[in-house]
């Protein structure tokens, strides 16, 4: 049975309401990284989700892990995902609209 | 009075919400200031580079000192027509201007900007106070290539894609030196906030206790800030303008005023990492906003340097600036760090 009257505390409000908004975007990043047809954009929807992910971990009050995974995440796995990308074949990147 | 005594109530009985309020207040204040401060970087980078071409640079608009120029600038772009090409990825390149401003201003969040004195206490102005404020400042300056990458790819064009993947390769090749120096540093002051570090160096400056590091600092950081000697992401004789080829209008602006956002915010850095922030003699009259004026004065310093730099040094090829990086900094950021360890072992 879940204790309703939490529901009246702002501060319980307020929590769930940006575990859900990165929740949302976690997930949202993550479809769109495998339903995208474009590379490139399926590419920068895994950057993204990365991001969400630094974000939820800086929410846990786990701001070491947080900044890690922007550094190591982003900065450097996302870059080289990127380059990967790029130097596949052109037809693959630009399939879709795209040139 | 009677809404101090209730703030400073309200803060005790709810510190979570009180902190999300006044965070939320002080990033609407960082934001404004700092494209002000920016735009204000403008004008100062046209008449110094003006003065030192033997010219007069910005002197119509407002005045003989051309101080409504940047004004006039920023009207002129905010009215040009908005283009978009063809070819381009629409949605990438609408994104791509917002996601390089966005990574770059999450790097003023964890900067102090400054410091002053309220009996006789030095009270750092700084909107978050991480523990791991160098570390955090470091993973996201490496996130200002995805921006750049964003907008060379999304263009459509091939004089922007050599612009992003200059970007993105140089990027690389200068990301580990400069975390290198900054480990060196915290190595050195015990700790990875930039407060404390600052603190650390009220005895002697970093940038005397470790030269090495601060000059292969300064380096990787005009690199990662893409100002002269190493533009090469926008080098006007090779590709155009680079990346930003295919811009215009608002977006265009948008973009301009990254690179001058970041040159302040990567200034600030350096003032903060080596050069001692804020420490200085206390001046006697104007003992509240003492640590400012020196922190102003480092500050200004290094912003005119780096524009000297820019008008005096010419460009270097991109397969050499990657040697650099690559070849010659990192190993002597190693050497660094070794240095840095080792004095501050001694010292501990």
């Amino acid at each position: 049975m879940i204790d309703l009257t939490q529901f009246y505390d702002i501060r319980f409000l307020l929590e769930l309401g940006a575990f859900s908004i990165l929740a949302v975007l976690i997930l949202g990043f993550s479809i769109l990284t495998v339903w995208s047809r474009n590379m490139v954009h399926a590419a920068l929807y895994l950057l993204g989700a990365f991001a969400s992910v630094a974000m939820l971990y800086v929410s846990l009050n786990a701001s070491f892990v947080g900044v890690a995974q922007v550094l190591v995440y982003i900065g450097s796995v996302g870059v080289l995902i990127l380059f990967a990308v790029m130097l596949t074949r052109r037809t693959l990147v630009e399939e879709e609209s795209h040139g | 009075m009677e809404l101090l005594s209730a703030i400073t109530e309200f803060a005790a009985r709810e510190p979570k919400i009180y902190g999300l309020i006044l965070g939320l207040v002080a990033a609407a204040i960082l934001a404004s200031v700092i494209n002000v401060a920016a735009m204000l970087l403008v004008w100062l980078e046209r008449k110094v580079m003006g003065d030192l071409q033997s010219r007069y640079g910005p002197n119509r608009v407002g005045g003989r000192w051309g101080v409504l120029q940047l004004g006039a600038d920023a009207i002129k772009l905010f009215t040009k027509e908005d283009i978009i090409p063809r070819g381009a990825d629409k949605s990438v390149y609408v994104w791509a201007p917002i996601v390089a401003v966005a990574t770059t201003m999450l790097i003023a969040g964890a900067l102090p900007f400054g410091a002053v004195i309220i009996d006789g206490e030095v009270i750092p102005l700084v909107v978050a106070n991480m523990d791991i404020s160098a570390l955090y400042v470091e993973a996201v300056l490496s996130l200002m290539a995805i921006g750049a990458f964003m907008a060379g790819y999304a263009s459509n064009n091939k004089y922007s894609m050599l612009g992003a993947f200059r970007g993105i390769a140089r990027m690389i090749a200068y990301e580990v030196p400069m975390g290198v120096c900054v480990i060196s540093v915290a190595v050195m002051a015990h700790s990875l906030n930039l407060v404390e570090i600052v603190n650390a160096q009220q005895g002697i400056w970093f940038a005397l206790a470790q030269p090495l590091g601060f000059v292969i600092f300064a380096i990787c950081l005009i690199v990662d800030l893409g100002r002269m000697p190493f533009d090469q992401t926008e080098a006007e004789e090779e590709i155009i303008a680079g990346y930003n080829t295919e811009y215009s209008g608002i977006r265009f602006g948008l973009l301009y005023f990254q690179e001058y956002i970041v040159m302040l915010l990567g200034s600030i850095l350096l003032v903060l990492l080596f050069l001692g922030g804020w420490n200085g003699p206390v001046i006697p009259v104007i003992t509240f906003i003492s640590p400012m004026v020196w922190f102003f004065m480092k500050l200004l310093i290094v912003l005119v340097a780096l524009i000297w730099i820019r008008v005096s040094l010419p460009r270097f090829r991109i397969d050499q600036v990657t040697d650099l990086g690559w070849k010659i900094l990192l190993p002597l950021s190693l050497i660094n760090f070794v240095w840095a360890v080792a004095v501050g072992l001694y010292f501990a």
